[in-house]
């Protein structure tokens, strides 16, 4: 999951060369870079729809201030809160595709495009940039089952048949549709109650009235450390965690949940995403990003921006079917 | 780890110097807002919570409780010295406290209204630090059928107590409650009540509500008071800052039950302050000797009810600490600051974040401390406050809680929100509407309406599962006393004046 | 006189409320409740209260029955226009925030309003009026980093 696709970002492929042979794009490529005009000239603006000091804030922090240093440009956070992104992503789907507007997004945008009767209504007006990573993910079980595996608790919840809940942190967030692609692929009968925020559904599940909840490994960890919670499967393996297996691994089918990532107003020439993406992938892999990243479980997926608009829509796609399986769509 | 040694880690992170400076700033900010009229600590708070992002969480929330505790020694300031309560829960102190400030006695008010508070509200953090921890084991048995019936006796004991028309205060309620309806819901992610306005899709603002339903609500009646002559003159300060020994023996009673009496409806969802300081007052005048005093400067007056509002605060950090069910107006606010910095109070805090609690307990002590110096030998200096034209007054706190609302969201839609909510606070002060069951309404309403679904989910459709276990059976009967209490006590009343009982 | 006006106000509101809780949509699974029940509680409840309300007024009534007193007249007064005047002036300071920016709109509001308000000082009110707006502006916006609206102003 962690592999940075090479193949993508050095040879980054326009619409009309995919008929061509390859070495002749690859000929082509430093004229049509050079006709460019230089980027950045100007302060680069990343609209974000969370509030300063929450994690995707940070994480953006941390790279435009990297970014500026490199480009000697001011790369301005803009926090523009509110109904779960949904402001932010107006606000750049109006801005000029120059790419000096970037929205900063999270699986939210995919999750809402799968809602949408037709996903484009929502991915019309971006052009993919880059992927940047995703926060490990980790499927806890508390002392009401005594589960202590993946096979332990479907075990359990197919004995208790229609009696068994699992939490999450809000309906619609990425924890409630991971929590229902666990259900669905282990095939059992779960019914999910929604809480306020991860750590409420988090305490449902120590004081045994839910069967499971999903829930980033960073606000899951003291649980884990004093015992009162059972972490059976990650995202992402961790060497936090040596013994514990990741998602796909323990039962087939269970699929990903989507990635923090950069969009941009559709239209933005592909030259210069692909150099944001670029520049993404290698801030993401400086060594003291890589350290800071890691001490709060931060999976890195940098990617070129035809991989991040493939696995964009697949991530819808898969929501998408999710969503029908589990009655939360109605079109 | 026992809890032992978490107290004593507690004491070490209070007394860092960044921490003694912080709590500093909080109970020097708390005595100003205490001091003005109109703007109360849920205000107060509530403008700060954005402009402390970013800061060290532990420190903030030290500040923000020292608004939260400091309000209530400032509020009596003004209770005394304009008979206007600086601060909701003064409301009993400028009775007997303006009375004694005519008859030159203002010294000796101010006085036992800071000792007492001191003494009080120590009192309250010392059951704080002891029943915290044995109530958050208790905590984890509360599901969402209990928390159902908690939320549904706070609301009652609120709607019913305050205010003369029961009809007003359900009214008020069930206005708040369906404000917090408004936005997405948690169960099913349906939008309902947004009206197409994107900005609604989080719900409507708890902060834009409070700034509203009170700063620019004051805002209007001070400036027609201003208009209209009739806005309060400051009396000066008289007599000696100090009692003497017949004051001080006459206080000391109504310090200790005070400080008891608030510490106990503190802890009691919904109850608050103000009434906290009812009881106290009614308790003592029952009590006393002279009872034909009160009303015309008694100290005992003075003394009681301002320890039971100071005692009170620490009372109502237990619930919100334990179970992350914020009392009232003020700590609702606190609740939203904790969550803002990504700590969800409840049974597992005291586990997952030792150092911030008790480091956020213990600094009460101390803050305790430097309150009873801020508002006895230095109270001169806020008194000046009180001389400031309210001509200025009055248009700078719009324009600074147009600041705080801006800054949350970068819309305008929250300024807009507050000015229409300014006018619903004043529509609802002329008209007898009580506010105080709004804003509990509205920050209970959402998660009431939850952990009712949630229980309903978790029971298969049953409502057996709301009488099902002791909790919730005790806090039913307690939810039907409190519906009953306002038919009964002027029954009893009636009795009491005829027998003798206390 | 003005509980009668609370009244129909809020028997209007409960109607308006019941009518949008029908236009929300349900899902075809979920929760047993929905995202109807509640809201549909709420507006019943708030007749309820409104109930109460006028049978609270019809006993009032009853028990001054007696008297001549007939519930004041409500009368619009010159002091309520000055209300409606500060509503009016501080909806223009809202409507400017953002087109003017936080530093204009703020010393012109404040200007404005301690002029009628804290009449006939006027250095202290010029001098409140422009600091405050000054000082706060670079306080909030540029040590602390608050987003304030800029607005015009190039800074």
């Amino acid at each position: 999951m962690n592999v940075y696709n090479i193949k993508a970002a050095v040879m980054p492929v326009f619409p009309s060369c995919r008929t061509f042979p390859l070495f002749l794009c690859a000929l082509l490529l430093p004229l049509y870079a050079a006709a460019q005009p230089a980027y950045p000239v100007k302060p680069i603006r990343i609209v974000l729809g969370s509030t300063p000091g929450a994690s995707p804030d940070i994480l953006a922090r941390m790279i435009t201030t990297k970014m500026s240093e490199n480009w000697q440009q001011t790369v301005v956070i803009d926090n523009k809160v509110g109904a779960g992104g949904l402001i932010a992503a107006n606000l750049v789907a109006k801005a000029t595709p120059d790419g000096y507007t970037l929205l900063a997004t999270s699986p939210a945008i995919a999750i809402r495009a799968a809602l949408a009767s037709n996903p484009d209504d929502v991915l019309k007006d971006f052009s993919a940039v880059t992927e940047i990573g995703f926060s490990n993910t980790a499927l806890l079980a508390g002392p009401a089952s005594g589960a202590k595996s993946i096979r332990e608790i479907i075990a359990f919840a197919n004995a208790n048949h229609g009696k068994v809940f699992f939490a999450s942190g809000g309906a619609l967030t990425a924890d409630h549709i991971n929590g229902e692609r666990f259900r669905i692929a282990a095939g059992i009968k779960v019914q999910h109650v929604a809480f306020k925020g991860q750590s409420e559904a988090l305490i449902e599940v120590v004081a045994g009235r839910m069967l499971y909840t999903s829930a980033s490994l960073t606000s899951s960890m003291p649980f884990i450390k004093n015992g009162t919670l059972r972490v059976l499967a990650v995202a992402q393996r961790t060497p936090l965690l040596p013994d514990v297996p990741s998602m796909e691994e323990s039962l087939k089918g269970w699929g990903r949940n989507g990635s923090q990532a950069l969009l941009a107003p559709k239209g933005t020439p592909l030259a210069i995403r692909q150099k944001i993406s670029r520049e993404v992938a290698r801030i993401t892999s400086l060594p003291e990003i890589k350290e800071k990243l890691d001490a709060v479980s931060f999976g890195i997926t940098a990617n070129s921006p035809e991989q991040h608009e493939k696995n964009l829509r697949a991530d819808v796609a898969a929501f998408s079917r999710v969503l029908k399986e589990s009655g939360l769509k109605t079109n | 780890m026992d809890t032992f040694t978490h107290i004593m880690n507690g004491f070490v992170v209070a007394t860092e110097p960044m921490n003694l400076w912080y709590t500093f700033l909080g109970v020097l900010m708390g005595t100003i807002i205490g001091v003005l009229p109109g703007i109360g600590p849920s205000a107060g708070i509530a403008l700060l919570i954005p402009i402390t992002y970013g800061m060290n969480p532990t420190s903030a929330l030290i500040m923000m409780a020292g608004i939260y505790y400091g309000a209530k020694y400032g509020g009596s300031t003004t209770a005394i010295l304009i008979r206007t309560p600086g601060e909701a829960a003064s409301v009993m102190t400028s009775i007997d406290g303006y009375e004694m400030a005519k008859n030159g006695r203002a010294g000796a008010a101010l006085a036992v209204s800071a000792i007492g508070s001191f003494i009080a509200g120590t009192i309250g953090v010392i059951g704080l630090t002891l029943f915290a921890v044995p109530l958050t084991s208790m905590a984890l048995k509360f599901g969402p059928a209990e928390y159902f019936m908690l939320m549904l006796f706070a609301m009652t004991a609120v709607s019913t107590l305050t205010g003369d028309s029961p009809a007003k205060g359900v009214i008020a309620t069930i206005l708040g409650l369906m404000i917090a309806t408004i936005g997405i819901d948690l169960q099913s992610g349906q939008a309902r009540f947004t009206m197409g306005v994107p900005e609604f899709l989080d719900g409507v603002g708890f902060v834009v509500v409070v700034v509203g339903l009170f700063a620019m609500a004051e805002v209007l009646r001070g400036l027609e008071d201003i208009y209209r002559g009739s806005s309060a003159k400051a009396m000066r300060i008289t007599g000696k800052l100090w009692l003497t020994r017949e004051e001080w023996k006459r206080s000391i009673g109504p310090i200790w039950r005070g400080g008891i009496i608030g510490f106990v409806i503190g802890v009691l969802p919904g109850a608050g302050g103000t009434i906290a300081a009812i009881m106290s007052y009614t308790t003592e005048k029952r009590l006393s000797k002279h009872p034909e005093e009160f009303g015309k400067g008694a100290i005992e007056g003075v003394a009681g009810p301002e320890s039971a509002n100071n005692s009170d605060t620490a009372g109502a950090l237990v619930p919100l600490l334990t179970l992350g069910i914020p009392g009232g107006g003020a700590t609702a606010v606190l609740l939203g600051a904790f969550i803002m910095y990504g700590i969800q109070p409840g049974p597992l805090l005291f586990q997952t974040k030792p150092d911030l609690v008790w480091g956020l307990v213990n600094s009460m002590y101390i803050g305790n401390v430097m309150l009873v110096i801020l508002n006895l030998p230095l109270i001169g200096l806020f008194v000046r406050l009180l001389y400031i034209p309210q001509g200025i007054l009055y248009p700078l706190i719009v324009a600074i809680s147009a600041i705080g609302a801006y800054a949350i969201n970068g819309s305008t839609m929250d300024l807009w929100l507050i000015l229409a909510f300014g006018v619903v606070g004043y529509v609802f002060d002329k008209t007898g509407i009580p506010v105080a069951p709004l804003v509990l309404s509205l920050v209970l309403g959402g998660m009431m309406e939850q952990s009712f679904r949630q229980a309903m989910t978790i029971s298969s459709g049953d409502l057996k599962i709301f009488y099902g276990s002791t909790i919730t059976v005790v806090l039913l009967v307690m939810s039907v006393i409190s519906v009953l209490l306002p038919f009964v006590i002027p029954m009893l009343r009636k009795l009491g004046s005829k027998g003798d009982e206390s | 006189m003005v509980d009668r006006i609370i009244f129909v106000c809020t028997v209007l509101l409960a109607a308006v409320y019941l009518w949008a809780t029908s236009k929300i949509p349900t899902l075809a699974l979920g929760d047993p409740l929905g995202p109807k029940a509640f809201p549909q509680m709420l507006g019943v409840g708030l007749l309820i209260g409104a109930g109460m309300l006028l049978a609270e007024i019809i006993r009032a009534g009853r028990n001054k029955s007696g008297n001549t007193e007939k519930a004041a007249p409500l009368r619009f007064e010159k002091h309520d226009a000055v209300v409606l005047a500060v509503i009016i002036g501080t909806a223009v300071y809202v409507f400017a925030f953002e087109r003017l920016g936080y530093l204009i709109s703020t010393a012109i509001y404040l200007l404005v309003m301690t002029h009628f308000f804290n009449r006939g000082r006027w250095l202290m009110n010029v001098l409140t009026s422009v600091l405050f707006a000054v000082i706060s502006y670079l306080a909030f916006a540029k040590l602390l980093g608050v987003n304030l609206a800029r607005g015009i102003l190039p800074f």
